[in-house]
């Protein structure tokens, strides 16, 4: 307690010094180490009664020593032992085995003291045993040591032991001080602590003072280095000053020196008072936060500014400013000189020369000129040299007339050519020949006119002279002048006079010739074209006009292209031929259909070549052929071939079978044995004699079929006169509400004459015959032929319409299909058999027309 | 008695060739107009011989109808025509007929036939 009241004393003064946390740490540790101490004093004091209880005991009961000393031993309060010469323990009471954690059995007699001693006490335990039984007073009867538990754990004691008189047993007792050694432990390690911090405050006091006497020194040198830079500062001649910045504008002046006040008129108690764009004009003010943020951003800057007076002047400034941190804000230093004599002296020098440059610019240029002029005046006396010998050289050698004239037509110059075929020679010229001379007087006015014309800057015309040549003949001619010029004036012509007799020979050539051409092509029956590049007419002859029917105006004006009259399903193939001439320039023919105007397709071949032209394909040229009565012809032929087989057929088969049946009918007559027979063979050789007379009749009717050109005919008129030639004996006949001309040849009405036979031949029974018409979707006629007879079975409906085939002659409907298949009609059984037959013609629309006297129409 | 099938559509010339071959000694067994008649008498009356007409009645004509009665008789068949086209010619002989008639015919003509093919027949 007194060494924490002495430590307390001494660290009173230095608490003022260190932080409330710190001096309230150290407070703590007081109290702390107060209340340790309180305890520990309090254990110590008990102890000391215990121990006077003990000795009271003892004297007590010293008469029954023996019989109360387990007693006392036990209840003493202290933990005791008996050990007995060589460290046995031989008694222990029950504090002393609660304090070490052992059962009595365990260690009566049974434990040596040594073992219970840490190893570092137990050599000096065994030690004090030895020594106390030899009577050493120096060994200590009390002394701190520490001792393990049952469970290992070191305890701190005070073992207090003597000698029991007259034995070598001890008694030891043991006092548990682990508690107290801990808290004076922790009061040690406190009073180290607040040695620590004292050494710590001690060394903050010292630094504090080496601090003062550095403060004490550094002022002495700033006013020292005040006095200095005040004098360089105000004596400078240059205007020093510190200013203010906000976001990059100039703000108030903090300092200046005299030499700016006395630069811009003002004291320097009002340039406090005013802020750096004060001192700046207008034109300034602008670039000021630029200049600003320079500072900013490099630290420094030197520029060019202007700064105003107080009396409004202006002068040039160059500074040099620098940002530096000045009570914690940047505040910008500058060193402005004025440069006023220094521009001044620089727009002095600028200006010298200026105007040397330029003397020396206009000094360049003059030589320079004089150069050019002299290169150029060279070269084109050289070119003008060349080109004069050039051009007298070609006018030499040139083919026509060439000449030069005055104002007058005297001739000047004249080449070769003029001397060989007009006579002009070096001597005529000299006598003045002119040049009309040799134009016939009534073209005077037209050479003036012409002359006229080049005086206006126009080109010479086309007009043709007649010029005398020296023979007295005339030579067709175009003259083309150009005037001269000298000094500004007109100083006559110049021009060549071109022989264009060839020429006018080869054109009239060519005019017979494109007439002759043109003649012909109109003679010619076929269409006569030519075609350009892009396949537009460029040249057709009359009769293509005759012959499609359009326009002239259509085909001249290309509304009409050769593609528009080729029949569509043959355009493709007329493209590819048109572009294989075009593109290999060979001829070729193209069977094909030509479309008239009126829808009328007419068979046709056009032949065409290319046009060429200044050597490329410059269009095609060729001629259509109308090959409808070649196709006629090669039709006729095929008919005429069919029918020559048919009669032959009709010779062979029928007529010979007819003979072979009549042969014999004649041999049986021969040699039949009674009138009746031969009378009744006559007959039968009769009615063969008549078929065979049919037959022969029948061919030259077929023979006639296809002969005579289609025409025009009444459907109506046709059925009812063959009615009426056949006679139909009690059957209705049925005829069309409207009637219909068809384009058929001749014997069109015997196609009737046979449908209506064939009805009453096989027909059976019939009452009625009807024929109707219908227009269909192409724009075709179906006719239709019914009757209600028996009608045709189905695998006869075409054999029917076989040549040879049928119950009769068999020519019936071959023929009726013949006839009309010449203009393209068709004709097919439909009916259902038991019902009648129906016969269905097809006639194409080109082939049929409404009758006049009614309404039927197409659709 | 040689038994001959008659296949002729024109009834005239079928009754004088009958009475031909008969004045000839031959018998007729049977007389068809068309290719179905011409097959069932082949085949109930198994003619020695066979006159066939090219130019028959039915949409099948006497060559093919003689094709056809090859697979019925092995009795020899003769052509009786008037058709002396080299086509029909030819597509005639394309059966291996056993002789040719042409029209008009008399006694001796068919008589000469019919011997040859009869005698080629059984050779």
């Amino acid at each position: 307690m007194k060494q924490l009241d002495r430590l307390r004393v001494e660290l009173q003064p230095l608490l003022g010094k260190i932080s409330p946390e710190e001096q309230e740490k150290v407070l703590a540790a007081f109290d702390r180490a107060d209340k340790g101490a309180a305890i520990l004093e309090s254990k110590y004091h008990r102890a000391i009664r215990d121990r006077a209880a003990v000795h009271a005991l003892l004297k007590r009961s010293s008469e029954d020593l023996v019989q109360r000393y387990q007693t006392i031993f036990e209840n003493s309060g202290a933990a005791m032992a008996v050990i007995e010469n060589d460290g046995t323990i031989s008694l222990v009471n029950t504090l002393l085995l609660n304090l070490l954690g052992y059962h009595r059995e365990d260690v009566e007699n049974r434990l040596n003291v040594f073992a219970f001693f840490d190893s570092r006490f137990r050599d000096q335990a065994r030690d004090y045993h030895q020594r106390r039984r030899t009577g050493d007073i120096s060994v200590p009867h009390r002394y701190e040591t520490q001792i393990a538990d049952s469970k290992g754990k070191l305890l701190d004691v005070i073992i207090m032991i003597g000698l029991f008189p007259g034995t070598s047993q001890s008694v030891a007792s043991i006092i548990d001080i682990t508690d107290r050694k801990r808290m004076e432990n922790d009061i040690l390690q406190k009073n180290d602590e607040l040695n620590k911090a004292y050494g710590q405050l001690a060394a903050v006091e010292q630094e504090l003072r080496q601090q003062f006497e550095k403060l004490a020194a550094s002022q002495t040198l700033l006013q020292e280095s005040e006095a200095r830079f005040h004098g360089v500062f105000n004596n400078a001649n240059d205007a020093i000053f510190i200013h203010r910045t906000h976001h990059g504008a100039p703000g108030r002046f903090i300092e200046v020196n005299d030499f700016l006040c006395s630069i811009v008129g003002y004291t320097r108690e009002e340039l406090l008072g005013m802020d750096l764009k004060d001192i700046l004009p207008e034109t300034q003010l602008e670039r000021a936060p630029d200049i600003d943020n320079t500072i900013a951003e490099r630290g420094y800057n030197t520029f060019y500014a202007e700064f105003r007076k107080k009396d409004g002047t202006t002068f040039p400034v160059e500074v040099n400013a620098r940002i530096y941190q000045f009570s914690g804000q940047d505040v910008v230093l500058a060193v402005a000189r004025d440069i006023t004599e220094r521009r001044r002296a620089e727009q002095e020098l600028l200006r010298k020369n200026e105007e040397l440059n330029l003397a020396y610019a206009q000094q360049a240029a003059v030589e320079q000129e004089l150069r050019a002029n002299y290169e150029s005046l060279s070269y084109t006396e050289r070119k003008l040299r060349e080109s004069e010998a050039w051009s007298r050289e070609f006018a030499e050698l040139l083919p026509q007339f060439v000449f030069e004239i005055d104002t007058d037509g005297r001739l000047l110059f004249v080449n070769q050519y003029a001397t060989e075929v007009f006579g002009v020679t070096r001597e005529t010229l000299d006598a003045g020949a002119n040049m009309r001379d040799f134009i016939i007087p009534e073209e005077w006015e037209q050479t003036q006119r012409n002359l006229a014309r080049v005086l206006e800057g126009k080109r010479s015309s086309y007009d043709v002279y007649h010029l005398r040549r020296r023979d007295g003949t005339l030579l067709p001619a175009n003259i083309y002048t150009a005037a001269i010029y000298r000094d500004g004036k007109l100083a006559g012509f110049r021009g060549i006079i071109v022989d264009i007799s060839d020429s006018l020979m080869a054109q009239e050539a060519l005019q017979k010739s494109e007439t002759r051409f043109r003649e012909l092509a109109e003679l010619l029956p076929q269409i006569v074209f030519e075609l350009d590049d892009r396949l537009k007419f460029r040249f057709f002859n009359w009769n293509t006009i005759e012959m499609t029917g359009y326009a002239y105006d259509d085909l001249s004006q290309n509304r009409i292209g050769i593609y528009d009259i080729i029949r569509e399903s043959d355009r493709h193939e007329a493209a590819r031929f048109f572009a294989q001439i075009l593109q290999d320039s060979t001829t070729g023919h193209l069977d094909c259909g030509i479309v008239t105007q009126n829808g009328r397709e007419i068979p046709a071949i056009i032949s065409a070549s290319p046009i060429i032209s200044e050597n490329r394909i410059a269009g095609v040229r060729g001629v259509i052929v109308d090959i409808a009565d070649q196709k006629r012809l090669e039709s006729a032929l095929a008919i005429t071939n069919k029918k020559l087989n048919l009669m032959n057929s009709v010779t062979r088969h029928d007529v010979l079978n007819n003979i072979t049946g009549l042969l014999g009918l004649v041999d049986m007559l021969g040699e039949s044995g009674s009138p009746d027979d031969a009378q009744a063979l006559i007959t039968e050789i009769h009615n063969l004699i008549i078929k065979i007379k049919d037959q022969i009749i029948f061919t030259k009717d077929y023979q006639n079929v296809g002969v005579k050109a289609p025409q025009w005919q009444s459907l109506c008129e046709g059925i009812r006169k063959e009615a009426s030639t056949i006679g139909m004996d009690g059957v209705q006949l049925h005829l069309p509400g409207c009637n219909a001309e068809i384009y058929a040849d001749p014997f069109f009405s015997r196609v009737f004459y046979n449908l209506i036979d064939n009805s009453f031949r096989h027909g059976g029974t019939i009452r009625n015959i009807s024929v109707e018409t219908e227009v269909v979707q192409n724009g075709g006629l179906l006719i239709r032929y019914r009757d209600d007879g028996t009608g045709v079975s189905p695998d006869e409906k075409e054999l029917i319409f076989d040549q040879g085939y049928g119950k009769n002659t068999g020519f019936g409907l071959f023929i009726i299909r013949e006839i009309l298949g010449i203009t393209g009609l068709s004709i097919r059984e439909t009916g259902t058999f038991g019902g009648g037959v129906l016969f269905e013609i097809l006639v194409p629309k080109e082939s049929w027309r409404p009758a006049t006297e009614n309404g039927c129409e197409r659709t | 008695m040689t038994k001959i099938l008659l296949v002729e559509d024109d009834d005239i010339v079928a009754r004088v060739a009958i009475w031909r071959l008969g004045k000839l000694g031959y018998e007729v067994c049977g007389r068809a107009t068309n290719a179905a008649d011409a097959l069932k008498i082949a085949a109930e009356e198994h003619p020695d011989l066979i006159l066939m007409d090219i130019n028959i009645n039915g949409p099948v004509d006497g060559i093919a109808t003689a094709k056809m009665l090859k697979e019925v008789t092995d009795a020899p068949l003769v052509y009786i025509t008037s058709q002396t086209d080299e086509e029909t010619i030819i597509r005639a002989a394309d059966t291996r007929p056993a002789g040719f008639i042409a029209k008009p015919f008399e006694n001796v003509d068919l008589r000469i036939a019919i011997e040859i093919a009869l005698r080629k027949n059984k050779a």
